[in-house]
């Protein structure tokens, strides 16, 4: 499939599912109401009734961010995975290897067991200081791994990789340490966090992971000739004119500044980041140019509809999202390899 | 014939009755556990092991107390109870320290502890009482089995009588009033509340409340806030300190158009009274119906 047309194809089912999310939850709300709503909130008429009532609220306040809270941070994700695979030129690559995620775990665990709950009840900038924890740990122990294995030779990708294993298990270990010692309330404040959520989007966090992510996919975009090249190896790349070295000190930089916002925004969500690279390169192939978008589109749209699922399926009650990541995902993935193996 | 009556007849009557209860016969009492297994003992318990924090709290209350040798981690009320040997948390039990204590007897909480580990304990040789309580009603019941099994008998009926009295008098003070729609919340990031199986739930009926997530499944469900507008509370509730009333009110302030948030109606009730279930869950009660109360003033 040509990289243009899955794009499209993309880009077209975007609003389908946009909608689709808008109208569907604990409460139903048909689509000429929500365009109703829309028209009145464009022209910005003042009509208090229409602004001040539940489906007003429910549309703008609850649903929208949440959508946008969901794509944003399935865009960063996916983007971060395609990313990392290329520049450490391996399938599993994802920003876990490197201690993201456990940096962050470490971090949101930190603030729990030992911040007082006053400083835990207040939020800057929407961002509890929970998610401030987890960002500051995923950004720490990134930056471990990273120094472990930069030496006046450059950054060697084996010794990152062997690196981020030996860091990971260190503060899963803390992790588990603290979780051990903490009492009830802090025990169940850690796995909940663990567990990813999206259901408490609010405006605030979607400009945070909006600005983050902007900022990320446009240096992104610049360097996809790069990643090109990178994928010939490290030393072709340097005799094609790539300044290898400050090309992965910038791309692992921003690859932890992305994650490191998605896990503050939206907690633990798994699989989209591994796995969405994957599905996309083989459908279309390994060009940067396409590779980079089109797995943005495509995280993007598979936790919107894992998330809306997420709040539908069981309704009144919502599941974890990262449950619906991996069971909607992980069939199809499963199904790629099997086509692939026919082929060879 | 007056020797017959005086003395033969009294020795077989009871001779009789013991070959036909004999698990009944002096010393030995038999007391069924809250997963219906019938517990055997020679003689009152006088070593136990309690391995969590509610049933610490019921065997203090019924004074029998002082004769627990090993607790759980979390057992701290009432004070005295700080000072017993842990022999187990949330994670782990230390097998080798509960027998090392020689228990006559092991309290556990089926659906905390688990039931593997009430098996071990079995296979391990000791008796193992199991308790589980989703009612408010089944503590009366519970405080006398208690008292029989540690020996402090009419203590344990005065406390039971008691508790059942003032239960009885809630019950009846609330049950023709107005049914209030009320959301109980446990966790705010994301938001989870619980069913109707909880203990909470239950004293939420007995106020004349309505959980309004009663038929929800699981136990303690995740819900958005959307769910939550639809079903619309009219007093929203939750357990903590009332230093955090005014941030926990601020954060709902956004959704006006709840009834709980419009008209004012959030209530903290303080920690540890509800989420146990013992005789104090009655002081949690007391909270819960005198703020279901405020609302059913502000609304006449």
């Amino acid at each position: 499939m040509a990289s243009r047309d899955l794009s499209a194809l993309l880009w077209l089912s975007l609003p389908l599912v946009v909608i689709v999310g808008m109208s569907t939850g604990a409460v139903k709300i048909p689509i000429d109401v929500i365009i109703q709503h829309c028209i009145s909130v464009f022209f910005r008429s003042n009509d208090s009734d229409v602004s001040s009532g539940q489906i007003y609220t429910i549309l703008f306040d609850i649903r929208l961010p949440r959508l946008c809270l969901a794509f944003l941070v399935g865009l960063v994700l996916a983007m971060s995975g395609a990313v990392m695979q290329g520049l450490f030129r391996n399938p599993l690559a994802a920003p876990s290897l490197i201690g993201v995620s456990s940096g962050a775990s470490l971090g949101a665990s930190l603030v729990i067991v030992f911040a007082g709950s006053w400083l835990q009840s207040n939020s800057i900038l929407g961002l509890s200081v929970i998610a401030m924890g987890a960002f500051i740990g995923s950004f720490f122990v990134t930056l471990t791994v990273y120094s472990l294995s930069t030496s006046i030779f450059g950054t060697s990708v084996t010794t990152m990789l062997l690196a981020g294993i030996a860091v990971s298990a260190l503060a899963g270990a803390l992790n588990t340490w603290l979780s051990y010692f903490a009492d009830n309330e802090m025990l169940r404040q850690i796995s909940v966090w663990q567990m990813g959520n999206l259901s408490t989007a609010n405006w605030p966090r979607v400009l945070i992971i909006g600005v983050v992510g902007a900022f990320v996919l446009l240096i992104f975009f610049r360097e996809s000739q790069s990643l090109n090249a990178l994928l010939l190896g490290e030393s072709e790349a340097r005799h094609l004119g790539v300044d290898v070295q400050y090309v992965k000190k910038k791309l692992i930089f921003l690859t932890t500044l992305g994650v490191g916002s998605a896990v503050a925004v939206a907690g633990m969500i798994g699989f989209v980041g591994l796995v969405i690279p994957h599905i996309v390169r083989s459908l279309i192939g390994p060009d940067y140019k396409g590779l980079l978008p089109v797995s943005g589109v495509a995280g993007g749209i598979l936790l919107l509809i894992a998330d809306i699922l997420a709040r539908v399926v069981f309704t009144p009650i919502e599941i974890p999202t990262g449950i619906l990541t991996a069971v909607l995902g992980a069939p199809f993935f499963i199904m790629l390899l099997a086509d692939q193996r026919k082929q060879i | 014939m007056r020797l017959f009556t005086l003395f033969v007849f009294p020795i077989i009557t009871v001779g009789i009755f013991c070959i036909l209860f004999p698990a009944t016969a002096i010393g030995d009492i038999t007391e069924v556990d809250d997963l219906k297994r019938e517990i055997n003992l020679p003689v009152p318990a006088k070593r136990f092991v309690s391995l969590a924090p509610n049933i610490t709290e019921l065997l203090f209350h019924i004074g029998a107390g002082g004769n627990i040798v090993g607790a759980d981690e979390f057992s701290n009320y009432p004070d005295e109870a700080k000072r017993i040997t842990r022999v187990n948390n949330h994670a782990l039990v230390n097998y080798e320290l509960i027998l090392s204590l020689q228990p006559d007897l092991v309290f556990a909480w089926s659906s905390g502890n688990g039931y593997e580990i009430v098996q071990r304990l079995r296979k391990l040789g000791l008796t193992v009482f199991v308790v589980e309580v989703t009612k408010l009603s089944q503590i009366p019941k519970l405080l006398k089995k208690l008292g029989r099994l540690t020996d402090k008998t009419s203590e344990s009926n005065r406390v039971a009588a008691s508790f059942y009295k003032k239960l009885q008098s809630l019950i009846e003070l609330h049950k023709n009033k107005k049914k209030v729609k009320t959301f109980y919340q446990i966790w705010d990031d994301p938001i989870m509340t619980l069913n109707g199986e909880h203990l909470i739930s239950d004293v939420i009926k007995i106020c004349g409340g309505v959980n309004i997530f009663a038929t929800s499944t699981p136990l303690v469900p995740r819900v958005n806030i959307e769910t939550i507008m639809k079903f619309d509370p009219e007093v929203i509730l939750s357990s903590g300190a009332q230093e955090r009333l005014v941030s926990w009110k601020k954060s709902w302030s956004r959704w006006k158009n709840i009834t709980a948030v419009k008209s004012g109606h959030l209530y903290l009730i303080p920690p540890d009274l509800l989420q146990r279930p013992t005789n104090r869950t009655l002081d949690g009660a007391d909270y819960m119906c005198k703020y279901l109360d405020q609302y059913r003033a502000f609304g006449s």
